[in-house]
Formats: structure tokens, sequence, C-alpha cells
């Protein structure tokens, strides 16, 4: 006696007529996945033994089957080497399965370790797409930062579309403006002239009318100076300009004498018309001409608010009266061209600008010059 | 008659793994595993002779997680997220032999895993015995969970090697 049967003679021998039963319907369940119940053996145990048999084929089958078709949650309760061989390949697809979903997320650090070639190939695919993913990171980085500096662009050549169109309706206005003043000015002349020639004889009258003329003349001189003064502004872009510099050099041709002149305004850069430091000029040229012997200094300052940054040029000379205030910044207001502050006034309006006046009359005059953001900005390259 | 003493005498330590540089300066810190499963397998035959089964599974168990507790303060050293942890952990059994670790499961909200661990140290090529016999290895997964997560897991293994299957399932369960 065999080893075999002695194993199967502990649990019962099949009966001969049993045997060939038995392997035909275990061969059927193997290959087909069912079997002919009319073969089953007439034994009572050895039916119950080959049920269980069958059952643990049935159920194997079932659990590969549903592996195939993708389904890795199925149970498998048979014990053994083949279930345990299929529950070992599912819980490989199950670990490759979380794997795929951490890399769904983000996580490239997973590898696959032990699966032969599988191995290999996965972990080339996440250390290629851990690449491919660097690269669109570093695409998105440089795109970003040219889509910055794009928005840049954009925003100077607003801002100088937006000077242009102001700086042209100034241009109409002011080429207005003095044709205007100038026709004025010939039309009285051309009058004076007309008297003088039916006053010839009398002095006193004729002297009277070329005093006149004179004048008239004169107010000629300085319309058409002033239009030499204007005719630069907006010919070029505005630009970035410091403001030390820009006092610096109103400073260089302007009589200060003993009068002290400070300026605060460090690294602080202006958007202006280039013709921005002619706005110190006549603010400190203005302040010279009327401060009155009184004025010692002028102090030069900035100080960011809610409005803007807010550059203010003081002075603590006698300050002006509050008639004066009213028409300060008029054409052809003021004790000499009347044309400094309104031009000064202009210029500045042309990046959105403004200038005020808020001195204490009698204590000194103060000119607050409001630059809207965006419009300055501290360089400390 | 005798006093209780609360002091034992072989408090666990991780300065107990010795000195194997200068200990062992020719045959080197490696032991067949053989030798480890000689070990394991006498003791809990003495232990269940001694103590029963189920005492002898529980001291098992017990050990194991001391034995997680440890290994996640000296080896893993902490993690920021799962997949660190999932990593940190994969990598050091893999280094030092102890099996092959994979993520069937991760439900971190409702704090429910399912690991296996393939070529295990306590179990693999055993003959089937058509029961679990990776006891200790339940302790130590639950010793490592608490240790990344600061809760208390019950694991369970639901196949193993002895079982027919070829890798070994451990249901993980906050409790």
């Amino acid at each position: 006696m065999s080893g075999d049967e002695s194993a199967a003679g502990s649990k019962g021998t099949i009966p001969e007529s049993d045997a060939e039963s038995v392997l035909d319907v275990i061969g059927q369940m193997l290959m087909t996945g069912t079997f002919d119940s009319s073969r089953l053996p007439k034994d009572p145990a050895i039916r119950q033994r080959l049920d269980e048999i069958l059952i643990t084929i049935g159920s194997v089958q079932n659990f590969a089957l549903s592996l195939s078709k993708g389904d890795l949650d199925s149970r498998l309760e048979a014990k053994g080497i083949s279930a345990g061989s299929l529950k070992f390949l599912r819980s490989n697809l199950k670990h490759l399965t979380w794997q795929a979903q951490q890399i769904a997320t983000g996580d490239f650090s997973q590898r696959v370790d032990f699966m032969g070639e599988f191995s290999e190939a996965f972990n080339h695919m996440v250390t290629a797409l851990d690449a491919d993913r660097a690269k669109t990171k570093q695409r998105e980085l440089e795109l970003s930062l040219l889509n910055a500096q794009l928005l840049t662009e954009v925003t100077v050549r607003r801002q100088t579309e937006e000077a242009l169109v102001q700086v042209n309706k100034k241009l109409n206005l002011l080429s207005s403006i003095t044709r205007h003043d100038i026709n004025n000015q010939l039309l009285a002349l051309k009058a004076f002239l007309e008297l003088s020639k039916e006053a010839v004889g009398d002095v006193a009258l004729m002297s009277e009318y070329l005093r006149k003329e004179e004048k008239a003349a004169n107010a000629i001189e300085r319309q058409i100076a002033f239009t030499k003064e204007y005719q630069d502004l907006g010919v070029k872009d505005p630009v970035w300009q410091n403001v030390e510099t820009g006092i610096k050099n109103a400073l260089t041709v302007l009589p200060t004498q003993d009068i002290r002149v400070t300026a605060e305004v460090n690294d602080l850069e202006v958007y202006a018309d280039p013709l921005f430091e002619k706005v110190f000029y006549n603010l400190i040229d203005n302040a010279l001409r009327y401060g009155s012997s009184k004025m010692t200094k002028i102090c030069i300052t900035s100080q960011e608010s809610e409005k803007g940054l807010v550059i203010s040029i003081e002075d603590d000379g006698v300050g002006i009266s509050a008639d004066d205030k009213k028409r300060l910044f008029e054409r052809g207001f003021g004790h000499n061209t009347g044309l400094g502050l309104f031009l000064s006034r202009e210029i500045l309006s042309i990046t959105g600008i403004t200038i005020t006046e808020t001195g204490e009359p009698g204590k000194g005059a103060r000119f607050e010059i409001i630059v809207p953001k965006g419009a300055w900005r501290l360089y400390n390259g | 008659m005798f006093a209780v003493n609360n002091t034992i005498k072989y408090h666990f330590s991780w300065d107990l793994l010795g000195d194997l540089t200068t200990g062992r300066p020719n045959l080197g810190p490696l032991v067949r595993l053989e030798v480890y499963r000689l070990m394991m397998f006498t003791l809990r035959d003495t232990l269940e002779r001694e103590v029963g089964t189920e005492a002898s599974e529980r001291i098992f168990y017990n050990a194991g997680n001391l034995a997680g507790l440890e290994f996640f303060r000296h080896v893993i050293k902490g993690a920021a997220d799962l997949p660190s942890f999932v990593n940190a952990v994969q990598e050091a059994l893999k280094t030092l032999n102890i099996g092959i670790l994979r993520v069937e499961k991760a439900d971190p909200e409702n704090g429910a895993f399912i690991f296996t661990v393939s070529e295990d140290v306590d179990c693999s090529g055993l003959p089937e015995l058509g029961f679990g016999v990776c006891t200790y290895d339940e302790g130590f997964i639950a010793g490592l969970m608490e240790g990344f997560t600061g809760k208390k897991f019950r694991v369970k293994e639901v196949d193993c090697w002895c079982t027919g299957d070829r890798t070994c399932r451990f249901t993980i369960d906050l409790i």
C-alpha cells in the first residue's frame, strides 16, 4: 500500500465503482466550471468530500473570473495555494491601484518592487511623469513671469496712451488760448497805431500811445516765448524721473543766495512728462521771487497718504493771500509772466498728478503735489 | 508573602539591541532566518504550554506592539503624511529583509486599512497549517500605526502563508 492510499484510507476508501465518476466530475468541473450531477458517487461520505472540493474549485474559478473583469473586491473564503495565489495577485493589483491613486494626487515617490519587468516599466513611467510635471511647472512659472511682464508693459503703454491724449488736448487748448491772446494784443497794438497816426503833433498823447504799444508788443513777445516753453510738452513719452535729481538741476540755475533749500526725497521716482523738473524750477523760483526777505528756507519732503504720494514744497516766507490762492494756477495770473504755475499744473496733469497750494497766509507758501498710486516708486537699484 | 516589585528585569530599551559593530566585528549583524524562527516557534511552544494558547497569543501580540512602537521611534522617526509613512515603512522593511509591505486599502478618514506583507519573516515558506501564525506581526503593525497616528488600532491577520495564501493580509481598524 502506497503512502497516498494510506492517506485516503484514513478518510475512507473510494469504492471502485465511484472512483471513475469522481475523476470525471472533477475533470468536468476543472475544464468547464460545471459537471453532470448524475455522475456523482453514491457513497454519502465520498459525495460530501467531493462536494467540498467542487465548492472550492467553483469559488476559485469565480474569483479568477471576477479578477479578470477588474473586480478587486469580490470575496474568496477558500484556503489553499490555488486560492492563495489568486488572492496574492489580487493583493498586488489592489496595491497598484492604491499607488496609482497616490500618483494621481501628486505623490511621484511611488515605486513598485519585486514584480519583474512590470516594476521596471511602472517605475520608469512614474519617473517620466515626475519629470514632465517638473517641466510643466517650470513652464507655468515662465509663463507666469512673462504674463507679469506683459501686464507691466500693457500698463505702461496704457499710461503713455492716456498721457498722449492729455497732451494733445492741452496743446490744442494752449495753442488756441495763446493765439487768442496774441490776437487781442495785436488788435490793441493796431488800434493804438491808428490812434498814434491821429495824434501826430501831440507829444504827450503820442508818448502815452507809444507806451501802450510797447506794452502790447512786450505781451506778444511773452506769449511767443511761452509757446517755446510748452512746445515740448508731451513731445516725448512720460518717463520715470528721479525727484532729487530734478530738484538739484533746478537749483543749479536759480539764485538761492542765503536761502537754505532741503530735500528729503531719497530714491523717489515719479512717472511724469520729461518737463517734470521744470515744475520744481517754477515752484522754487516762485518762492524766491515772492517769499520776501522774511524767507529763510525752502523744504521739500514726501509722504505717502490715502490719496497717493504727497510731495510738499514749503517755505517760511510771507505766504499767499486768500484772494491770490483762488487764481494762483490761472494762466497770466501773477506779477511776472503769470505762466509758471499754470504750465506746472499742465505738465503734472499729463500723468494724473495734481497740485494745490495749502500754505497759511503770513506764515509761508506750501505747494502739495499729489502723485497717484502707480505713478511713483522708490528706486533702490 | 512577597513584596510587589514594579521594576522588571528586561525592561525594553533600544540599547538592548547592542553595538553590533563592536560586538560582532567578524560575523556582522546578520543571522540566518531559520535561527530567528527557531527562537520564535520554540518560544511559542513553551509559552503556550506554560500559560495557554490565548495568553501566549496575547503576549506575542503585545510584544509585537512594543516592537512596532520602538521601531517607529528609532527607525521610521516620524512621517508627515500617510504616503510618506507607507514609503518609509516599505523601505525599512525591505532594507532589513523583514518583508514586502503593500497597501490594499487606505481609508484614513474612517481609520480602516488593509496591508499585506509578502515574504514575511515569520511565516513565508511554512507548512500549511490551516490558521494564521503572524500574531507578532499583528502587534508590530498596530505599534507602527500607533506611533504614526498616536491612536490605538486593532490588527487582525485574515490570510497567511500558513492558510495557503502567498501573502499575509492584515485588516487594521481604529479602536
